[in-house]
């Protein structure tokens, strides 16, 4: 057990190294979503007026769209220098590379989320940063880093990469992203959402239910 | 000649509800003409239904036996669902405007038709820009388990949602459901076989035709 | 017996590529295989290193069989593997690559066995050097480096005389033969005749999908 431990941490340290090298990932999600957030505060009047639950919708669409393409940076390397058979080479169960992967890419959204929230914040007058929020932000992220990096690989070897991550995930993902809009919209409006509990619920199950999934059948993607 | 008496079969069972829905059944007092758009609507919505059920059945027969003929099921109800999807989106749409006032709403239906749409579209243009062989199968056959597990929570997570978000404008099908009288319903009985019956002919002939390419390529 | 591959057979869609393929390497053995660009050498050393799998027949490396999770785990805790890529991170220097395989690899002094390999290929010097920045020789080095970490019971290595001048060649040659007379087996594939020569004690050409003794 005690082993499992240290090679999930040597392999998560090891993406996180290899970022911290080229910065695809943050100069991806970062970049592209401040560019969204400010043409939505760019090209409307009074970014005052706009609906608290159009204001989330832009923070996590912008998330959403910004962090499948990061996804695809996130393994295009793996796949072009083929580290990910070399990892497959190593002896390492397939789950642990998943979730090495699901670590690192959750730690990378988390980073780059909180300068999203900052760059809304400042366009639009309002405070997003909140216990709430924050925490819509956890369960989101790892739901959305383990869809991402299941999904990720698979079309790491396919054509026209970038739009078929994103046709595959965001369908699977409106679960988790009508959880999130909703509790950050109620959040921007200084009140909390009602059913704040079930929404919780039903997002943390719907984490639990595709981490044991997605672990279970990466073994059988990788694999040809 | 079971293929020859089967095209008759449908033909006239097809030129009859034509018949039916222009002709012999009665205007509905409420909606008026409009309503017959319910006799394409309904019977497409429930092919669209039978084939998510097939996929999402073939594919896990194809995983568990990997038998090609499992996930050429799974991929010829696909193709053939999809473009029932579409007309039952197409139809709901045009429908909605007269009766609710809105071409669309956030209504839990609705809303779980047009993503399982998406997941639709998403499993058949993988299938396309991957590149053929058995893992492109198996990855598909995946893709499609993982759909039909989803779409349960997006359902259950479109009716919470849908509770806080009131519908923008309330019309009489709404509120009630309108009850058909005996006409109306013999209609769409007739309406739902006859779609049936050309859905299954449309998927029998892209199993053959996935069979034969199949055999060239995959 | 190391490696023992029975009546295997692989086709990609409709391309039949091995069929009815028979190998066994025993210990102190190092077989090498020749063939046609196409023939199915790759493939064959895929299979054998776990990475595909083939449609029929079995593989068993070390008397364990790669379809068991855990039996998988075991063997390539004992095998080393160089395929036609070398499967470095470019990013990383090749001190970072090198650590970093053996980590995972459970080498405990992981240091020390990486400075001993290093030497003996002959690549002090560039321990530092990214690895996107050194020459494809280099690489191929650094690759071959990887593969014999952990000291495997089998080596397989796809085309080692890619890229590699004769003097490395000598290299590698003389630690496949010390190899293979310490007792351990090594599988590996070939253009060359004269590198064959060096160092295998057995020769088979891949020919219409199963081999043939040279």
């Amino acid at each position: 057990m005690r082993n499992w431990i240290e090679l999930l941490s040597t392999l998560t340290l090891k993406d996180i190294g290899l970022e911290i090298r080229t910065k695809e990932v943050f100069t991806t999600i970062i970049l592209f979503s401040i560019l969204v957030v400010s043409t939505f505060a760019i090209t409307s009047n009074n970014t005052l007026q706009i609906p608290e639950n159009v204001g989330a919708g832009i923070i996590w669409a912008s998330v959403i769209f910004s962090g499948s393409i990061a996804m695809i940076k996130f393994f295009a390397s793996e796949i072009e220098n083929e580290t990910l058979d070399a990892m497959l080479l190593m002896p390492v169960p397939r789950e642990l590379i998943f979730f090495s992967k699901l670590f690192s890419f959750f730690i990378f959204l988390s980073i780059s989320e909180m300068v999203i929230f900052a760059t809304f914040s400042v366009f639009y007058n309002v405070n997003v940063f909140s216990t709430d929020v924050l925490l819509t932000a956890v369960i989101f992220n790892f739901g959305f880093s383990s869809i991402g990096t299941f999904f990720g690989t698979i079309v790491a070897k396919a054509k026209s990469k970038e739009t078929l991550l994103a046709l595959l995930i965001v369908p699977i993902l409106i679960p988790l992203a009508m959880f999130a809009v909703e509790i950050t919209s109620a959040n921007l409006a200084g009140e909390q959402s009602e059913n704040i509990k079930t929404w919780i619920g039903l997002a943390i199950s719907f984490d639990i239910i595709f981490v044991v999934l997605l672990t279970f059948l990466f073994g059988k993607i990788v694999e040809e | 000649m079971i293929r020859q008496l089967y095209i008759v079969v449908s033909a006239i069972v097809f030129l009859v509800s034509l018949w039916m829905i222009f002709l012999w059944v009665p205007t509905e007092i409420n909606q008026g003409v409009v309503q017959r758009i319910l006799y394409v609507h309904v019977p497409f919505a429930w092919v669209s239904m039978v084939a998510i059920v097939a996929v999402a059945v073939y594919s896990v027969l194809f995983l568990a036996t990997k038998n090609p003929k499992w996930d050429n099921f799974a991929q010829s109800f696909a193709e053939v669902g999809v473009v029932a999807a579409i007309v039952m989106l197409v139809s709901g749409i045009v429908w909605a405007r007269p009766v609710w006032g809105v071409f669309w709403t956030g209504e839990a239906k609705l809303t779980t038709a047009l993503i399982l749409f998406f997941i639709y579209c998403a499993y058949l243009m993988f299938r396309s820009y991957f590149p053929a062989g058995a893992t492109r199968n198996r990855i598909a056959a995946i893709i499609a388990v993982i759909g039909a597990i989803d779409s349960p929570i997006i359902y259950y997570a479109a009716q919470i949602w849908q509770q806080n978000h009131p519908r923008a404008v309330v019309g009489p099908l709404s509120t009630q459901e309108s009850n058909l009288n005996p006409e109306m319903m013999i209609t769409l009985l007739m309406c739902v076989l006859s779609v049936t019956l050309v859905f299954a002919g449309t998927v029998w002939i892209q199993i053959q035709s996935n069979k034969y390419h199949g055999a060239a390529n995959a | 017996m190391l490696l023992e591959v029975s009546n295997i057979k692989k086709s990609f869609q409709d391309n039949l590529v091995l069929e009815n393929l028979s190998l066994s390497l025993d210990l102190e053995e190092s077989i090498c295989i020749t063939g046609s660009n196409g023939s199915g050498k790759s493939t064959l050393l895929k299979i054998c290193s776990g990475l595909l799998h083939p449609d029929q027949g079995a593989v068993n490396v070390l008397e364990k069989s790669f379809l068991s999770q855990s039996q998988g785990l075991e063997i390539r805790r004992r095998i080393g593997v160089l395929l036609h890529s070398n499967m470095l991170y470019p990013t990383y220097t090749v001190r970072q690559n090198l650590y970093l395989f053996a980590k995972i690899l459970g080498i405990i002094e992981y240091k020390s066995r990486v400075g001993e390999i290093v030497e003996r290929l002959g690549l002090d010097d560039s321990m530092d050097k990214e690895v996107q920045k050194l020459s494809n020789g280099n690489k191929r080095k650094v690759g071959l480096c990887k593969s014999l970490l952990n000291d495997p019971d089998l080596l397989i290595i796809d085309e080692p005389e890619s890229n590699l001048d004769a003097e490395s060649l000598k290299t590698i040659a003389g630690i496949l033969t010390d190899r293979a007379t310490s007792g351990k087996g090594n599988l590996f594939t070939s253009h060359s005749v004269e590198f064959s020569a060096l160092c295998s004690t057995k020769s088979f050409k891949i020919s219409s999908g199963s081999l043939v003794l040279l």
